[in-house]
C-alpha cells in the first residue's frame, strides 16, 4: 500500500469566543494517491471545516496536517501559501472565478502566480485543460457568459492548472443540476484514474458519493 | 508584478465611471495646482527680475547700523555709568573719500559703480508741489550700473543732462502728477533752501510706480548745488554680474568701511518674505485638492475591496500571498493617482494657455499687462508626483484591510 499523500492526525478547530465553538474534534484522515474520498454528513457536521484545515487554509486548534510525509502545522503562512499554490487545487461550491478575466486568463491565473512555464507554455496548457474538460473555443469568453456547469468546470480547470497532486472540493456540485453534477464528477474520476490524483471532495449528495473510492461520514465535528 | 497590475487594471476597468471621476479629482487638483504654482512663480520671478534690473544689487549708504559709541562708553565699558541728555555732534552727512572708494570697487571684477548723492527735493510746477528723490549722478558710471538709459522713452538719453544747464530727468508718472512736458521747466527746492530751475530733459518709465512716480535724474554737481553739499556722495549704488552675491558683497564692504551696505534683498525683505506667505497660502489651497482627491481614491479602493471580497479568497487559496493582495490595491490607488496626474497634466497646460490669452491692465507695485506665467518641470514633477504618492497613501488603508482577509471566512460567509 502507497503511503498516504495528506494525512491529518487528532485535527481539532475551536473557534475562541465567549462561547468557543468546535469544529473539527480530534480527527484521524488520510487520503492516498489516486484516491477519490467523499466527506459527507449533515450541516454544520464540521465536513467543510476539515477540509479548510486539510488544504491549509486554516490552522488547527490542535493536532497536525501532513502532506506527501511534510509537516504543515508549523510553517509559515507565506510557506503554507506556496504549497497550495504548487501542490493543491480547489474547488468550492461557487465558482469564484473572477469575472473581469476571460476563461482563459482565470485558469492560467496560478500559472502566472507560480511563473514556472513562459507564457506561451501556460496558454498551451490553459487551453489542454480547458479542451479537457469540454470548454474548447470558450477561452475569450467571459465566467457571465457561461452556464453555470460550465462556470464550475472553468473553476475545476483552474484548480488544476499547476498540477496539483491533491484536489480538495467543497459542494462542487451544490449549485448544479443533476446532469453537470454528473459531469463534474466524471470529470473527477478521470483524473483520480488517469492521472493518479487524489480528490477530497465535500458532498451532500449521497448518490454522488457513493460513486467515490471511500465515504468519510462526520457528525459533530468527529469522523463517525 | 506584470499579473498584479493585470489584476489591478481589471478591477478599475470594471469600475469605468467610478475610476474616471477619481482620476478627475486628481486631475483637478494636479491642474490647478500647476496653473496657480505657474501664475505665482511668473509674477514673483516678473517682479523680482524687474527689482534686480533696475534696482542696484548693493547700495552703501552714508549710514551706519548702530549709533556709534559715546567717549564715557569707550572709556569705561563695564562702569556704572549712565550718561543722559547727551547733544550729538552735528557730522556733515556723506561717504568720506567717496572716489577712493569708487575706484576701490571699480578694481574689482563683475563690479559696475555708480557714486550718487541722493537728496529730497521738491519739483513744483503749476502750483503743484511733489516731493521727490533726486539722485544726481556721474552719466557714464550710471550707464554702466544702471538701466535708466534704456528706460528714457524720449530721444537723446542721460548725454541731454551734460547739454542743458539745470536738466531734470523725471519719470512718466511724475511727469503726469505734476502735469509737466518734455522741454517744461519746473522748479526745485531742496531741505537747504536752495531754488534752482530745472528744465525737463527727458522722461523715463521703468514700470515700477514707484520709481516712475518719484524719482528724478540730474548731474551729480547739480545735486550737490541743489542739496547744498558740495563734493558729497551719499550713496554708492553697485551693480554686479551675479545678483544672488550682493548679500556676501555687502556684508564684505560694511565690515571695510562700516558703512551700512543694504543688498536688494535686505531692501525688499518684506516684500520676499510675503512672497513666502502667500506661496505656502497657495501650496495648502492646491494640497486640499489633492486631499479631497484622495478621500475619492479611498473611496474607490474601499469598494472595490469590498465587492472583491469573494476573489481575494480564491487568489489567497490558489497561492496568493497577502502582500500580493495588498499589491494589487495599492497599484490601484497608484494608478488612478497616476492617469489622474497625467490628465492634470493636460489640464494645468491647458489653463496656462487660456490665462495666458487673458490681458488686462491693472497699475500695482508693477505695471500688469496680464498673468505672468512661468511653468517649470518643477510644478508638473512636484504636483504628478504628490498626486501619485497621496492616491497610494489613500489606497493604503483598504489595500492593507485586503491583505489581513482571512480566505477561509470569506468562503464560510459565501459558501
Amino acid at each position: 500500500m502507497t503511503a498516504p499523500v495528506i494525512e491529518a492526525r487528532k485535527l481539532k478547530r475551536i473557534l475562541p469566543g465567549l462561547i468557543p465553538v468546535t469544529l473539527v474534534d480530534g480527527v484521524d484522515f488520510q487520503a492516498r494517491s489516486g484516491e477519490m474520498v467523499a466527506i459527507t454528513g449533515a450541516s454544520g457536521s464540521g465536513k467543510s471545516s476539515l477540509l479548510y484545515l486539510l488544504g491549509l487554509l486554516d490552522e488547527p486548534t490542535e493536532g497536525s496536517v501532513a502532506i506527501d510525509g511534510q509537516d504543515c502545522v508549523h510553517l509559515s503562512d507565506a510557506e503554507r501559501t506556496h504549497l497550495r499554490l504548487e501542490r493543491l487545487g480547489f474547488v468550492f461550491q461557487f465558482h469564484f472565478l473572477l469575472p473581469e478575466f476571460s476563461v482563459l486568463d482565470n485558469v492560467c491565473m496560478p500559472m502566472k502566480k507560480l511563473d514556472a512555464l513562459s507564457t506561451d507554455e501556460q496558454e498551451d496548457r490553459g487551453r489542454h485543460l480547458l479542451k479537457e474538460l469540454g470548454l474548447e473555443g470558450y477561452e475569450k469568453k467571459l465566467p457571465e457568459q457561461l452556464s453555470g456547469g460550465e462556470r464550475q468546470r472553468v473553476a475545476v480547470a483552474r484548480a488544476l492548472a499547476n498540477g496539483p497532486r491533491i484536489l480538495l472540493a467543497d459542494e462542487p456540485t451544490g449549485n448544479l443540476d443533476s446532469k453537470n453534477s454528473h459531469a463534474v464528477f466524471d470529470i473527477f474520476r478521470g483524473l483520480v484514474q488517469d492521472e493518479g490524483k487524489t480528490i477530497i471532495t465535500v458532498t451532500h449528495d449521497q448518490g454522488l458519493a457513493k460513486s467515490c473510492d471511500r465515504q468519510v461520514h462526520m457528525a459533530d465535528g468527529r469522523v463517525m | 508584478m506584470k499579473l498584479l497590475l493585470g489584476i489591478a487594471l481589471g478591477h478599475l476597468l470594471a469600475r469605468k465611471r467610478q475610476t474616471l471621476v477619481s482620476m478627475m479629482g486628481v486631475a483637478m487638483g494636479v491642474g490647478f495646482t500647476i496653473a496657480m504654482s505657474s501664475l505665482m512663480e511668473g509674477s514673483q520671478q516678473d517682479f523680482i527680475s524687474r527689482i534686480v534690473d533696475n534696482m542696484p544689487h548693493v547700495t552703501l549708504k552714508d549710514e551706519f547700523r548702530d549709533n556709534p559709541a559715546q567717549p564715557v562708553d569707550i572709556v569705561f565699558p563695564k562702569g556704572a555709568v549712565e550718561l543722559k541728555g547727551v547733544k550729538p555732534k552735528d557730522e556733515i552727512r556723506g561717504i568720506k573719500a567717496p572716489w577712493n572708494k569708487v575706484a576701490s570697487l571699480e578694481a574689482l571684477p563683475g563690479l559696475r559703480v555708480a557714486p550718487t548723492l541722493s537728496a529730497q527735493i521738491f519739483l513744483s510746477f503749476s502750483g503743484k508741489d511733489v516731493a521727490v528723490t533726486l539722485y544726481g549722478i556721474d552719466i557714464e558710471r550710471e550707464r554702466q550700473a544702471s538701466h535708466i538709459e534704456e528706460d528714457i522713452v524720449t530721444e537723446g538719453g542721460l548725454t541731454l543732462l551734460e547739454g542743458t544747464a539745470n536738466g531734470i530727468i523725471i519719470g512718466k508718472g511724475l511727469a503726469t502728477k505734476l502735469g509737466v512736458q518734455l522741454h517744461d521747466t519746473l522748479t526745485a527746492t531742496s531741505a537747504a533752501g536752495v531754488v534752482l530751475k530745472m528744465k525737463v530733459v527727458g522722461l523715463f518709465h521703468t514700470g515700477i510706480i514707484s520709481t516712475d512716480n518719484n524719482l528724478g535724474y540730474a548731474l551729480l554737481k547739480k545735486a550737490q548745488v541743489l542739496a547744498n553739499r558740495p563734493n558729497v556722495v551719499n550713496h554708492v549704488r553697485i551693480k554686479m554680474d551675479d545678483p544672488m552675491q550682493a548679500m556676501e558683497m555687502a556684508e564684505q564692504l560694511e565690515r571695510r568701511w562700516g558703512y551700512k551696505a543694504e543688498s536688494w534683498q535686505e531692501t525688499n525683505e518684506g516684500l520676499l518674505g510675503a512672497f513666502v506667505i502667500r506661496n505656502t497660502v497657495m501650496y495648502i489651497t492646491v494640497s486640499a485638492i489633492l486631499i479631497v482627491a484622495s478621500f475619492g481614491i479611498f473611496n474607490v479602493v474601499s469598494t472595490v475591496v469590498y465587492e472583491k471580497t469573494r476573489d481575494i479568497a480564491i487568489l489567497r487559496s490558489m497561492g496568493f500571498e497577502p502582500a500580493d493582495i495588498r499589491g494589487i490595491f495599492l497599484l490601484e490607488g497608484f494608478l488612478v493617482g497616476l492617469l489622474g496626474a497625467l490628465l492634470g497634466w493636460a489640464l494645468g497646460f491647458s489653463l496656462c494657455q487660456i490665462l495666458g490669452m487673458v490681458r488686462f491692465n491693472i497699475k500695482m507695485m508693477t505695471e500688469v499687462q496680464g498673468f505672468l506665467l512661468q511653468s517649470t518641470w518643477i510644478h508638473y514633477t512636484m504636483s504628478g508626483g504628490v498626486a501619485a504618492l497621496s492616491a497610494t497613501l489613500a489606497a493604503w488603508l483598504p489595500a492593507r484591510k485586503a491583505s489581513r482577509l482571512k480566505p477561509v471566512d470569506i468562503i464560510r460567509g459565501a459558501a
